[in-house]
């Protein structure tokens, strides 16, 4: 059975790691919650004069190719590449639960083509999906987020699956039933709240895939488009920035990637590790 | 006037190649309005297949033969919709074990409120209220406390009294009790018994008591069935006729007399589609006779045996 510590349904910042990796990822989204408040400067202003400048007390992190503001760019950019991953786990969740619970909860024919179905998506890199959909829809944040979507359903799909089929032969289901209770009931009112830990540790654990895959597709150029800032595409100019003489706007954001994935990960752990 | 008539039930699960495996075998049972009756046997013996046919409570696969009546009205095969509202109002099951059959994730008043605002369309908090009161009722006195707790709060007898509460919630006409105190310590299974009692005294409620333990089943019960192999072997009230029962009750220890030894029933049970051709009871049975070898014998006045009259 599922089940962790009800009182405190998600103890999530357990021991040093745990909370050192909380309070990481909680001050990065208020910073760049609040980028238009902290930011120094204009993310999108070109300031020929700090082009590839080092670091000076306007310009902590100093400038890229254009001059424009590397810390602003990377507290900007913090949201696109923070909210992308958010976006691609919420929808590969939702849809990976639902397909997961029907598959589970009706078995025999329907259970078979539903895992059939995911052991296909399985096949398939996300990030080659991620690079069909933006053929259709053209790049961008949609494309590259509804491609990414798809591609971790089976992840949570798979996962969930197992834990439902074990969950609903418990007996608890049955008393449920008789009860008088409706399949939707059972489901929604029961089977859910029961996989709940669960479903939340994947999806904290998928975050920093998704992470790394949304930064490898805007470094390919497909994802966020310039000149928005996003730390994917930052590590991708950066790095010509590096050569010329400022290397901190790919070390920037190349260090805040790892982090973030680093944390999610200790998070997502600890969490699974609780379910 | 009966409630509830199940004749001729069959049940039998597959066992793969096309096989079938009977656990329930020509079993007939009938109980009134407000009638309590006991149903025991030893584990494996069809006691709680019978009761779970009942409500629809059967393994997948499974094949139903037979018919149960309830209310005038065939509920056997009974599906979707009617046998949801079955279930929500008619009849009630209590569990064995309420810690496995109390969503662990999901507070007591949850659990109980539950089922009134879904079937009774009463507001959460008028719900709220009746579960003080039902909680009240089988003696859980801070009944505002316990709706806010969580199941792995409460001990094993407590969440029996919350399981049985949830039941008399709904006022259902027959409540299908299933070894309801086998998990708890005996003062407790007193204790829960009484309360079971008292509710069926004092709403008329029907109900049929799965267990293997006599005595409790004689206390309670207007009537007894006792079912070996998948079959009811004996209907009794007062004194047992059937071997296995004579056997069964020998086996008891007395109260006042120091026995050397229990008696034992030699062997062991079998399910009913272990059994041979004739009596299921008879390579256990000091009685048998050839005869006994040759054919299940009939349920005729209550005692399935056939040497019944020679042995009284």
């Amino acid at each position: 059975m599922l089940q962790s510590s009800r009182s405190a349904p998600f103890a999530l910042t357990g021991g040093r790691a745990g909370t050192v990796a909380a309070a990481f990822l909680l001050a990065l989204v208020t910073a760049t919650i609040l980028a238009p408040v902290v930011a120094p400067h204009d993310p999108d202003l070109p300031d020929l004069f700090n082009a590839l400048g080092g670091s000076t007390a306007a310009h902590p992190l100093g400038g890229d190719a254009l001059g424009r503001d590397v810390l602003s760019r990377l507290l900007y950019g913090g949201r696109t590449t923070l909210l992308g991953p958010v976006l691609i786990i919420a929808v590969s969740t939702v849809l990976g639960t639902a397909l997961a619970i029907t598959a589970a909860w009706w078995g025999g024919k329907v259970d078979a083509v539903v895992s059939r179905v995911l052991e296909v998506l399985f096949a398939v890199p996300g990030i080659v999906f991620a690079l069909v959909t933006v053929a259709v829809l053209g790049p961008g944040i949609p494309g590259v987020v509804t491609g990414l979507a798809v591609a971790y359903t089976p992840y949570v799909a798979r996962v969930v699956r197992g834990a439902a089929l074990r969950e609903r032969n418990l007996p608890y289901i049955a008393a449920a039933w008789v009860q008088g209770r409706s399949g939707w009931a059972i489901c929604t009112r029961h089977l859910l709240p029961n996989l709940r830990p669960l479903i939340v540790a994947q999806s904290v654990s998928g975050l920093g895939f998704a992470m790394v895959d949304l930064a490898a597709i805007s470094f390919l150029g497909l994802g966020v488009q310039p000149p928005e800032a996003d730390w994917g595409l930052m590590v991708k100019s950066g790095l010509d920035s590096a050569m010329r003489g400022n290397p901190m706007e790919a070390l920037g954001a190349g260090l805040l990637i790892a982090l973030v994935v680093a944390s999610v990960n200790v998070l997502g752990d600890r969490l699974g590790r609780q379910s | 006037m009966t409630l509830l008539t199940i004749s001729e039930l069959n049940l039998a699960v597959p066992a793969g190649r096309g096989q079938w495996r009977t656990l329930v075998e020509q079993v007939g049972l009938s109980i009134g309005p407000g009638e309590a009756v006991g149903l025991v046997g030893e584990s494996g013996s069809g006691k709680s297949m019978t009761a779970r046919a009942v409500i629809g409570l059967t393994p997948p696969g499974a094949r139903l033969q037979g018919s149960i009546r309830f209310g005038g009205a065939e509920i056997l095969g009974l599906r979707g919709r009617a046998l949801r509202e079955l279930r929500a109002r008619r009849v009630a099951m209590i569990f064995q074990d309420p810690r496995a059959h109390i969503n662990p994730v999901r507070s007591v008043g949850d659990f109980l409120t539950e089922a009134m605002t879904a079937h009774l369309g009463l507001t959460a908090k008028a719900a709220a209220a009746r579960a003080v009161r039902l909680l009240k009722e089988v003696g859980i006195g801070d009944g505002e406390r316990r709706l806010r707790q969580y199941p792995h709060e409460l001990s094993g007898g407590l969440l029996q009294r919350v399981m049985i509460a949830s039941v008399l919630a709904v006022e259902p006409e027959l409540i299908l009790a299933d070894e309801p105190t086998t998990a708890l310590d005996v003062t407790t299974q007193s204790e829960v018994m009484a309360i079971l009692d008292e509710s069926r005294r004092e709403r008329g409620t029907a109900m049929l008591l799965i267990t293997h333990d006599l005595e409790l089943a004689a206390a309670t019960c207007d009537r007894l069935a006792v079912m070996y192999a998948g079959r009811i072997v004996e209907h009794y009230t007062e004194t047992p006729r059937h071997p296995y029962t004579v056997g069964l009750l020998r086996s008891r220890p007395d109260l006042f007399v120091r026995p050397d030894r229990l008696h034992v029933i030699p062997g062991r049970p079998v399910a009913a589609f272990e059994a041979g051709a004739g009596c299921a009871f008879a390579p256990r049975c000091p009685h048998t006779q050839p005869v006994c070898l040759e054919a299940r014998p009939p349920l005729a006045g209550d005692v399935a045996c056939v040497r019944v009259e020679e042995l009284a």
